[in-house]
């Protein structure tokens, strides 16, 4: 493997790049016209335009992505997490070219990409699902005894239907008869079919993710669990590691879960599979298996000082897991990760696109900063409004949020609205601290809402504003603060070409 | 000098700058109230802002992009950082007590459907243009009532992030 090229853009291809020179190995990116000076451009050896801004027709468009290595020699592709790294047909065709994928075979995922077969796959490899049953007898007595097996709160959804449609929570068995006859008229009014399933329903449930990694060779070993309850809409908004409610013993339970699932697929490379776990109950179930590396990677990384991307060249380059694990994984401390977005919360989180007229990424100790993005660059509409991941490490848990909380203290982003005001309150929340978040925790304390909404500045920071803002006067330098020469802004302030005095090239570099 | 700027939270501010005895005198008229004092003014070489008041001097991270200001500063009583947005109004034109409000898209994206013409009476809340970015669409409301003086948008177009959609006039 001399050549990587990365189908993706913004802070993961990034990422991909620096860990591909890690290796000695060369990189590729590949952008789309409205990426064609992008941060991840700039950062990777070599890039290649595929296409339009429309993600269709460039981050999508798999002819065009195997044009681009065919032209620039590469002999590998690493599809990082979102546009295809999870799609079958690419994977199977950059195997055809005769390149090396990062990733699982085609054949390992292709059998897991239905839910209900990954339920299958997960019960036939002894891992935990939660109870469910199709509706066969609906008399009051066949659906009691449903209920009896399954167990309170349950839920009654069409067997053939999507999107939360007919969907009945049921919490106590004297309303099951009712719920499921209102379910069926749904069903058979909007899908056509009443057939019916019920599912156990858990209360107050954790995300709990396990990080798996697979050699070409057989071994198959889990790089512990991940917690990303704190969701808006079921998007992640801040991810940790360790799990901070799991006993030893829950957490050996699900992290062999985890193992167990990828063994039994054949599993090739890093994957993350992900559970429910019930808090009350003390027990975890399968959701689905994720066959990429996953947005919140780094929290792992912290923990365990293993570099994942790395893990995954040298997979794929064929090299055995007791060589790249050689060291060990034992989890230290608490790691924490936040998704910085361009993106309004106070107005019903709009995404925001733009130029970044200024950003000043946190540069602290124990903090890493993931960022697609700097200071100059353009935020296209077109795509995901992610600008950066923030990951802190701590020797605990709260050290950890102290540390995350400081480094977004000192976060600036100017052009495009952030949520760094909602990370702040969300990291510094009692429920937060407290390791109460559940899934539905944030949707259900913030309603509507929106958390981090501040009060206004101080007045004294507004001075700021009246000598330098839009059509101020500005002090030109340190002996023009005397109100004297008075200059009109018009939007140049910080431009380099005009401080820059005689330019000079060459230098000790 | 005087100018007006909104923050989007609906606080309005006053600030005006003149010479002063040892610097700038400048004052600042808001919900809080007005403060006023002589600072002298620094800029660091990064672009930061160091505004010195009776000696002590705090920093404030400034970006100016168009009419719009981006002001980042930690305030000294819970040490939290922020980031504002200021826009700045136009001036007032027109007869006595006449003001516009202007509707600018908050985003880059298509207009999708607009809802009003010149001449429309308009509650405040009132969608007034739906504009559509990251496959989702968005609609933007009168931020107050009044009449629409001007549409500066159509159907189908691609708008910048800050462009003007819509003006509204006094009742």
């Amino acid at each position: 493997m001399h050549k990587v090229l990365i189908a993706n853009r913004g802070e993961i291809a990034v990422r991909i790049a620096r860990g591909c020179r890690v290796l000695g190995i060369g990189s590729v990116a590949v952008y789309s016209e409205a990426d064609a000076t992008a941060r991840h451009v700039r950062k990777a050896d070599e890039a290649v335009c595929i296409g339009p801004a429309e993600s269709a027709h460039s981050y999508l468009h798999i002819d065009a992505v195997l044009a681009a290595a065919r032209k620039t020699g590469a002999d590998a592709i690493h599809p990082g997490y979102g546009f295809l790294s999870e799609n079958v047909a690419f994977a199977r065709a950059v195997a055809d070219a005769g390149l090396t994928w990062i990733g699982p075979p085609a054949d390992v995922i292709a059998p897991i990409q239905s839910k209900t077969a990954a339920k299958a796959v997960a019960q036939a490899a002894g891992v935990p699902t939660a109870p469910a049953e199709v509706l066969e007898d609906l008399s009051e007595s066949a659906l009691r005894a449903v209920g009896e097996r399954i167990g309170y709160p349950l839920l009654v959804k069409p067997q053939d239907g999507g999107g939360g449609k007919g969907m009945q929570r049921v919490d106590r068995p004297e309303e099951l008869v009712q719920a499921v006859a209102a379910s069926r008229r749904i069903a058979a009014a909007a899908f056509a079919s009443d057939r019916l399933f019920v599912e156990r329903y858990v209360e107050h449930a954790r995300h709990v993710e396990v990080q798996v990694l697979a050699d070409r060779h057989g071994a198959v070993v889990h790089c512990f669990e991940r917690e990303c309850s704190m969701q808006r809409r079921h998007q992640k908004v801040i991810e940790e590691s360790p799990c901070p409610i799991l006993t030893q013993a829950e957490r050996a339970a699900i992290c062999e879960s985890g193992r167990a699932f990828a063994a039994q697929i054949g599993y090739v490379g890093a994957g993350t599979v992900e559970f429910l776990f019930d808090p009350v109950r003390r027990e975890h179930y399968f959701l689905e298996m994720n066959t990429r590396l996953q947005v919140e990677h780094p929290v792992t990384e912290v923990v365990l000082g293993l570099d994942l991307v790395l893990a995954q060249l040298r997979v794929a380059r064929g090299e055995h897991l007791r060589d790249i694990l050689a060291d060990g994984l034992d989890q230290r401390g608490h790691g924490i990760e936040v998704r910085v977005y361009a993106e309004d919360p106070a107005a019903g989180y709009v995404p925001q696109a733009g130029t970044l007229a200024r950003v000043v990424w946190p540069d602290a100790p124990f903090v890493r900063v993931d960022a697609g993005f700097e200071t100059g660059d353009a935020v296209p509409m077109h795509y995901d409004p992610m600008l950066a991941k923030i990951i802190s490490w701590g020797r605990n848990r709260d050290e950890a949020a102290d540390r995350l909380v400081a480094a977004l203290r000192e976060t600036v982003v100017h052009g495009v609205v952030t949520n760094i005001p909602m990370l702040i309150e969300l990291l510094g929340h009692p429920g937060f601290r407290g390791a109460e978040v559940h899934t539905g925790w944030l949707d259900a304390t913030y309603g509507d809402g929106a958390p981090g909404q501040g009060e206004a500045p101080e007045a004294q920071t507004l001075f700021a504003l009246a000598l330098a803002g839009p059509g101020g006067t500005q002090a030109a330098g340190p002996g023009a603060s005397g109100g004297g020469q008075a200059q009109t802004q018009d939007g140049a302030a910080g431009d380099p070409w005009q401080r820059l005095g005689a330019m000079r090239f060459g230098g000790g570099r | 000098m005087k100018r007006t700027f909104d923050s989007p939270g609906g606080a309005r501010w006053e600030v005006s700058v003149q010479p002063g005895a040892v610097g700038n005198r400048v004052s600042v008229q808001g919900l809080a109230g007005e403060l006023q004092a002589d600072v002298k003014i620094r800029r660091a070489p990064g672009g930061d802002w160091l505004i010195e008041q009776d000696g002590i001097t705090r920093t404030v991270q400034l970006s100016v992009v168009g009419d719009t200001a981006w002001l980042s500063a930690t305030p000294t009583r819970d040490y939290s950082s922020q980031t504002v947005r200021f826009a700045r109004i136009e001036a007032r034109r027109g007869g006595a007590g006449a003001t516009e409000a202007t509707l600018r898209s908050p985003m880059t994206g298509r207009v999708v459907v607009v809802h009003v013409e010149a001449g429309t009476a308009v509650e405040k809340g009132q969608a007034l243009v739906v504009v559509e970015a990251m496959k989702m669409e968005h609609a933007l409301r009168a931020p107050r009532a009044g009449i629409v003086a001007r549409v500066a948008c159509v159907t189908g177009q691609l708008v910048e992030g800050g462009a003007e959609l819509v003006t509204l006039q006094d009742v």
